[in-house]
């Protein structure tokens, strides 16, 4: 492939090939704890992060990994206290975001505004070797981090209480997660931007639940649904000369569309073979 | 297990599953649970009756360290529930799960996932013998591969079961496990609860009636609002004394407002 010549091309492709594997495994827990939308004001605190990198002239990833994930602990305590308030805390810190972000790149001039446009809608051109170190090294904690704890994420999101009578520690699981959604977030910003990132997160899990009939089958198809959107979403956008965020996510959706349309005549001849074999099952939530 | 506290009476006794003193719940400022002393100890089988709103579900929520308590306390196994670990001891059976059907999860991944949690983070699960025991004592093991939410209400209750059976408890506890649910359902239940009562389970169920469970229950604990504390009767389940406290007996039931309207049809003549 001729593409692979450009060396910043590879490193993007690399980029989209981490963000399709390790967003959607994030995603498929905040789906299931209902928390679809949190990646989404974890890229609007992110995008406060990366003001203030162009303010102060630090790094961009880092600064704003730092300020995703105060944002997520933060979010996290107010949530623990009171769940209304942390609806409207949610809702203040993401605004907050947003505005310091776009408030902090125009205080710092310069050609920052029209580079806090490759972080809102990700860029082809700009993964540096250094950001990809960076990228690198989150995605190899979020994975450890998820292989030693995911358990424990799943039972808290399948029912706290039971979590609790197993002798899991339900805040401090729940924070977690939190924090890993920040991570994904990070990882997700270059290549998808942070406006879209959390569609990365979500979409591959929302196509790959219509398909699947367990948690593992979700997570795994969701990954596989992840990794074709990024990657050939990157090259469209190439190819296109778009910015691969929009590119991507739109591909995410269309996979989505695909599996859903796949996936109504799948339930309906399921439902007739359950029907066929065990009469009794059907007519007994009539009968009860 | 060790009784460190030497001055609580309740401790000192070795047999004590749950010894719960002077507990009290308060919402909003109302009593909810109000001045319990209680001793359940091992092998017991424990019917906690009383209409709605008498702190049933709430006190064993308390006693499983769900609920705070605003005073008194709760020991299990002679531990105070706030720092007991030896939770694979103890199977909780909620009345249904909180976010069943966010993401599909199998029949197995549920009955699975008891197994999870600080003491076993490692080791695979997948083909567990405990999960396919389990799933196979309440008859849904050729359903295991099936999305939980595509069960009938009465068979996950029993996914639920299986999910206490798994991890190889001494102590059960059912919040309302007959409410709602079909003939089949509610017969096996019995038949599941009467094994695990010969064996020696301790075990502790929230109903509005005895029903089905009427054979295996040692003891009866009715609950309700009173100037005495919540206990208005504690002892051997009889009809006649179960019946004085028991002015609401049958159809006046009213059904939770959440739930769908449960019939009422549990197999008492």
């Amino acid at each position: 492939m001729d593409l692979l010549q450009y060396d910043f091309l590879q490193r993007a492709l690399i980029a989209a090939a981490v963000v399709g594997l390790v967003t959607p495994l994030i995603g498929v827990f905040l789906v299931q704890r209902r928390l679809a939308l949190l990646g989404d004001g974890m890229g609007h605190v992110a995008l406060a992060g990366v003001g203030l990198a162009f303010l102060f002239g630090t790094a961009p990833v880092p600064t704003a990994l730092v300020a995703a994930a105060c944002g997520a602990v933060i979010i996290e305590l107010i949530r623990a206290k009171s769940r209304t308030a942390g609806d409207l805390a949610l809702a203040l810190i993401f605004y907050g975001g947003i505005a310091g972000g776009v408030l902090f790149t125009s205080l710092a001039g310069g050609r920052s505004s029209a580079a806090l446009n490759q972080y809102l809608f990700g860029s082809l051109s700009t993964v540096s070797a250094t950001d990809l170190v960076w990228l690198g090294v989150v995605a190899v904690i979020v994975l450890v981090v998820l292989a030693v704890f995911g358990r424990d994420i799943f039972v808290l999101a399948l029912d706290p209480d039971l979590a609790r009578t197993q002798g899991i520690r339900t805040t401090a699981t729940s924070m977690l997660l939190t924090v890993l959604a920040a991570l994904a977030v990070v990882i997700g910003m270059r290549t998808v931007g942070l406006l879209l990132v959390s569609a990365i997160m979500i979409v591959p899990v929302a196509a790959a639940q219509q398909l699947s009939r367990s948690f593992r089958g979700t997570a795994a198809l969701g990954v596989v649904v992840g990794e074709l959107s990024a990657v050939l979403g990157l090259v469209a956008s190439f190819q296109l000369d778009v910015p691969p965020g929009p590119a991507i996510v739109v591909l995410a959706l269309l996979f989505f569309g695909a599996c859903a349309a796949v996936a109504v005549p799948l339930r309906r001849r399921r439902s007739r073979r359950v029907a066929a074999a065990r009469p009794a099952v059907l007519h007994e939530e009539v009968a009860a | 297990m060790t009784h460190d506290h030497p001055h609580a009476t309740a401790d000192t006794d070795p047999t004590a599953v749950f010894a719960v003193s002077r507990a009290c719940v308060t919402f909003d400022g109302e009593c909810v649970v109000d001045e319990v002393d209680l001793v359940i100890r091992a092998g017991e089988v424990v019917a906690v009756l009383g209409e709605n709103g008498a702190g049933k579900s709430t006190l064993v929520r308390a006693m499983l360290g769900l609920t705070p308590l605003s005073h008194g306390g709760v020991r299990v196994h002679g531990v105070p529930v706030e720092q007991f670990r030896d939770w694979d001891r103890v199977g909780y059976v909620p009345q249904r799960l909180l976010s069943a059907g966010a993401v599909p999860t199998s029949v197995h991944e549920v009955v699975e996932s008891a197994l999870w949690g600080p003491r076993r983070r490692f080791g695979r699960t997948r083909r567990s013998p405990d999960v396919e025991r389990a799933l196979r004592a309440v008859g849904l093991w050729d359903r295991r591969d099936d999305r939980m939410d595509t069960l009938s209400g009465g068979q996950q209750r029993r996914v639920l079961i299986a999910r206490a059976l798994a991890t190889g408890a001494d102590t059960f506890v059912l919040d309302e496990p007959t409410a709602g649910i079909d003939a089949d359902s509610s017969a096996r239940l019995a038949a599941t609860l009467g094994e695990l009562a010969a064996s020696g389970a301790t075990i502790i169920v929230v109903t509005h009636e005895l029903g089905i469970i009427a054979p295996i229950v040692t003891r009866a604990l009715v609950l309700g609002r009173g100037d005495h504390g919540s206990v208005r009767y504690d002892g051997p389940p009889r009809r006649e004394e179960l019946a004085h406290h028991h002015a609401w007996h049958h159809s006046e039931e009213l059904a939770p407002a959440e739930a769908p309207p449960a019939p009422v049809t549990l197999l008492e003549p």
